[in-house]
């Protein structure tokens, strides 16, 4: 039998393959005084490394084809044919310094010059300089240049950690699974494989980097949170089974995408996706969700080492608006604070982060920061159909306040003569049991509701979701939250709106009927499982489920309610 | 060598844009040019240095070219910054 490595389960499904360790060199920078005589043999040295690294992005432009990938290569190719960047590098060459020294240096002097400014243009530079110069140095140093994007065969990928900046320019066609020894269920990986639908595994501790080389046959359960190296014949037949069983599932349910999701008696439901990163979009539009419930725009702050400029959100917002085809893309405006920090920006130390000033709280303290996203969001409005959705609300003010600097960035827009959607919709997220309690008053102010059921659960019941002491306490079919979902679909209803869901309960299989029997107009869930709830809502009676709820909700335990959904699911 | 001085007049001065078009103006033509603004000299080829100057609106430049045909290259880079839109 094979050694097992657990972890936590990120991304369910399983893989099957060989292992790829993926490790950005930190390249320690050697510094030596050159001889007199040694300086040109240097200079060329540099100049032969430069030379590869244009070849390898030129071939990298080549491939990805014409788009915002080759786009930003593109910048970083002209960087490093820079003549200042280049004459920098050659004197401090001259002046004897070895080629990783001297680029280091040149580096250092112009990043200065940059990210000082209060210019966006110029910081965005500095960060494309970083990368070219983090570039050059691995090929100096001759560390293969380890992109993932690069991947010829399919792979796990196997890592202590992966950072936005890794997984961006990923090969998705090649990996079938990824295990890091780092990150929690909420962390960037972990987002990002389930958006991609391919199996993770996370916190597995140290010791998994080491205990793989590269080629090794793994068997990888995300499901399950296990690794299974060097597995006997015997596990991998087991495995390989499994995987067949689910890949027939995940079969019989792809072949109802494109159908509408409609209940037996002529309810129609609509089933979007939460992405977490713009090519996400694509994978949605595959499994037939109509559009995009939850956009989740912390991907653009906290892969950079810049707020992001207007024109990166814009550009990012408008692919997947376009992308979308028309149907509505649900664009969560910052959520940062709480557990989510950025590398660029020093919060101030707050004592309890989960009850402090993030979210809306944040970006109402910070108009600036707020207003160039409003007015990238609007500006791809123009694109497509966008929708604003302000998180973390409390008070009818909050929406107040943010539909003021909507309204500012509208005009704005206007006098630029920038196109924008006039009538945009602007909701919000209930996940405040402040917001449950007053949702007939928010009903008044916003457009539309979605339940965010990760945050509405842990603060309904004070239950931290990170505290692995209570994590059984951590139930979102509590009758608490149940009731609390229940009311907020009437307030919705009463007002005239729709309400929708996009926390983790919406893909809940189990709870699939009983948030239909309480009304819910909208699930959104992760694009993987939009085929399979497809599958359930087009089995479902939306009268029966009415009842159906009815009866289980009327229980007073989690425990009474999970035996109730249990007893009936037959029925 | 020849040189010629000019005040920056377009909008948003020799920056963003209009700078990445001024230095794949000036990329293709063989001849070394630069651009002198007070002390400072900087190659007008290099994104990098056109923006470390500061070249707004306003801003009185020095444009000196030399190599090939450089008469008829400061002209032509001269009327191109003048007409520079954005």
């Amino acid at each position: 039998m094979g050694v097992q490595i657990r972890g936590i389960a990120a991304s369910d499904g399983i893989a099957i393959g060989k292992a790829k360790k993926f490790q950005k060199q930190a390249g320690i920078i050697p510094k030596r005084t050159l001889g007199p005589e040694e300086a040109e043999g240097e200079w060329r040295r540099f100049l032969d490394a430069a030379a590869s690294c244009k070849t390898q992005m030129e071939r990298l432009i080549e491939r990805c084809g014409p788009g915002e990938r080759a786009d930003i290569l593109g910048a970083h190719l002209e960087m490093l044919q820079d003549p200042f960047f280049l004459e920098l590098i050659e004197n401090h060459i001259r002046q004897q310094k070895n080629a990783e020294w001297a680029l280091q240096l040149a580096t250092e002097s112009i990043d200065e010059l940059f990210s000082q400014s209060d210019d966006e243009m110029f910081r965005a530079r500095a960060a494309d300089l970083k990368d070219v110069s983090a570039r050059l140095l691995r090929e100096l140093q001759g560390i293969a240049e380890t992109d993932l994007s690069d991947l010829k065969e399919p792979v796990i990928v196997i890592a202590k950690d992966l950072m936005p900046s890794d997984t961006a320019t990923i090969d998705t066609g090649y990996v079938l699974g990824f295990a890091t020894e780092l990150g929690g269920k909420t962390s960037h990986v972990a987002i990002m494989a389930r958006g991609l639908d391919i199996p993770a595994l996370v916190g597995a501790g140290g010791g998994l980097y080491d205990a793989v080389k590269d080629g090794d046959q793994l068997i990888l359960d995300g499901s399950a949170g296990v690794v299974l190296l060097s597995p006997s014949e015997q596990e991998q037949g087991e495995y390989r089974e499994k995987l067949r069983s689910i890949e027939r599932a995940r079969n019989e349910a792809m072949a109802l995408k494109d159908l509408p999701a409609v209940t037996l008696d002529g309810k129609p439901i609509t089933i979007a996706a939460n992405i977490g990163s713009e090519k996400e979009i694509e994978i949605a539009v595959q499994n037939g969700a109509e559009g995009v419930g939850l956009l989740r725009t912390e991907f653009l702050y906290m892969g950079g080492d810049h707020w992001p400029t207007e024109e990166e959100q814009f550009t990012a917002y408008r692919y997947v608006v376009r992308h979308a085809e028309d149907k509505p893309v649900i664009i969560r405006t910052l959520d940062i604070g709480g557990d989510k920090k950025l590398p660029y920006f020093a919060f101030d130390h707050e004592d309890n982060p989960f009850l402090g000033q993030r979210a809306i709280r944040f970006c109402l303290n910070r108009p600036d920061i707020f207003k160039t996203q409003l007015r990238a969001i609007l500006r791809a409005s123009a694109f497509g159909k966008a929708l604003i959705m302000l998180p973390m609300v409390i008070s009818p003010e909050e929406i107040e306040r943010a539909r003021e600097l909507i309204d500012a960035a509208k005009a704005e827009l206007e006098r630029e003569g920038s196109a924008f959607d006039r009538e945009i919709p602007v909701g919000i997220m209930i996940e405040t049991p402040a917001a449950v309690l007053i949702a007939d008053a928010l009903a008044k102010k916003a457009d539309f509701f979605s339940i965010g059921t990760n945050d509405l659960t842990q603060y309904l019941l004070a239950v931290d979701r990170g505290n692995e002491k209570i994590q059984h306490l951590y139930d979102p079919f509590h009758p608490a939250v149940l009731r609390a979902i229940r009311q907020v679909i009437e307030a919705a209803h009463a007002a005239g709106i729709w309400a929708g869901m996009c926390g983790e309960f919406a893909s809940d299989p189990m709870a699939a009927r009983l948030l239909l029997g309480m009304g819910l107009d909208e699930f959104s869930v992760s694009p993987a499982s939009a085929p399979r709830l497809k599958k359930q809502i087009r089995g479902f009676d939306q009268k029966q489920a009415e009842a159906y709820a009815n009866i289980v909700l009327s229980a007073g335990s989690a425990e009474e309610i999970r035996r109730r959904i249990q007893e009936t699911a037959d029925l | 060598m020849v040189e010629k001085t000019i005040t920056v007049v377009n909008p948003s001065g020799i920056h963003a844009r209009p700078a990445t078009l001024v230095v794949d103006f000036c990329k293709v033509y063989p001849c070394t040019v630069e651009v002198v603004k007070g002390e400072k000299v900087g190659n007008l080829k290099s994104i990098l240095m056109i923006l470390s100057m500061g070249l707004k609106r306003g801003t009185e430049i020095t444009l000196r070219v030399s190599g090939e045909n450089e008469e008829a290259f400061l002209d032509s880079l001269v009327a191109y910054i003048l007409n520079l839109e954005d």
